[in-house]
């Protein structure tokens, strides 16, 4: 089975780096957004 | 997140000058987040130090603790769009045609993980990356309805314009995990029925990992749900207020067209001899 590995760490690394990438471009948006709107409009402030 | 969105928070660690939090986080987002790192950490620990390999699948069960809580947590963000679009076509309630719109991003990720990570377990398993089995291609038909629907909702167009159609879409999603969900039981698929079940045969420590796997995965789906929704708000709040400023700037234009023409020393305030 040690043929196996090689698709173990490439799923796990599609998941580690679609997760982190997605989280990642949401929080920078988020940020450059946030900044446009004022804070009586960003009910969660 | 109703209460937090509702209720404000005070003191929140994402607290930047007198503005406030110039970002999507608050404190509830500051906790989830740590814990779903921490719980990812662990997870992979479990999954390829502590956890044996499988008598039949070998090694390649390793996959199975972020494949099977991805495709389960991606039918939720199906379901939360579905029920968004519900009441959004109900009760015209912006507030869930968001929580849709982000539910139905997070599903089109977690959709496209399940895709790739059972391809990858496919291939040593099964002898190839993909076959057109009813599970596999009612998986696939979901991915593009998930991509259908962002389109839609993407279009430039009037918000309940956009809404409406993409609302629509929305309310198929359910309808279409069940037939993903059912798939290996009405049609005979070369993949296994389900994972999880009353007769599951799992040894313990692969089974706990497992479930270790769906709260890890549920905690990511959480934070990333709040900050989606947090930016779909600002997104339309930009637009909000961009229409507004055409609008400011259109009666401006209407009010000044309409005012007589004075003479230029009246209408630069100058004194009349």
């Amino acid at each position: 089975m040690t043929g196996t590995w090689p698709y173990v760490i490439v799923a796990w690394l599609i998941v580690l780096g679609a997760f982190a990438a997605y989280a990642a471009v949401t929080i920078v948006r988020g940020r450059s957004l946030s900044k446009q709107v004022p804070p009586e409009r960003r009910r969660w402030s | 997140m109703t209460t937090e969105i509702a209720s404000g928070n005070q003191g929140s660690p994402a607290k930047a000058g007198v503005d406030g939090p110039t970002s999507t986080g608050s404190r509830t987002t500051l906790v989830l987040g740590i814990l779903t790192l921490l719980g990812f950490a662990t997870l992979g620990l479990m999954a390829f130090v502590v956890t044996p390999p499988d008598a039949n699948q070998g090694d390649a069960v390793r996959i199975i603790y972020v494949h099977v809580p991805s495709a389960t947590f991606a039918y939720m963000g199906c379901f939360l769009t579905t029920l968004g679009s519900a009441i959004y076509l109900w009760k015209k309630s912006q507030w869930w045609e968001l929580v849709a719109y982000a539910g139905a991003e997070i599903a089109a990720l977690l959709t496209a993980v399940t895709l790739l990570t059972g391809m990858l377990w496919g291939r040593p398993t099964w002898g190839v990356y993909w076959i057109w089995d009813a599970r596999l291609t009612s998986t696939a038909m979901l991915m593009l309805l998930l991509l259908g629907y962002l389109a839609v909702r993407r279009l430039p167009a009037d918000y309940s314009v956009r809404a409406k159609r993409a609302s629509i879409i929305g309310l198929l999603l359910v309808p279409n995990v069940v037939i993903v969900r059912e798939s290996v039981n009405w049609w005979r698929t070369l993949h296994q029925t389900a994972t999880i079940g009353l007769h599951t045969k799992m040894d313990g420590i692969m089974l706990f990992t497992l479930f270790f796997g769906f709260v890890v995965i549920g905690l990511f789906f959480t934070w990333l749900l709040i900050h989606r929704f947090r930016v779909a708000w600002l997104e339309e709040q930009v637009a909000d207020q961009g229409l507004d400023a055409a609008i400011a700037e259109r009666r401006a234009e209407g009010t000044a067209e309409a005012e007589p023409t004075l003479p230029s020393h009246l209408s630069t305030g100058e004194a009349t001899p």
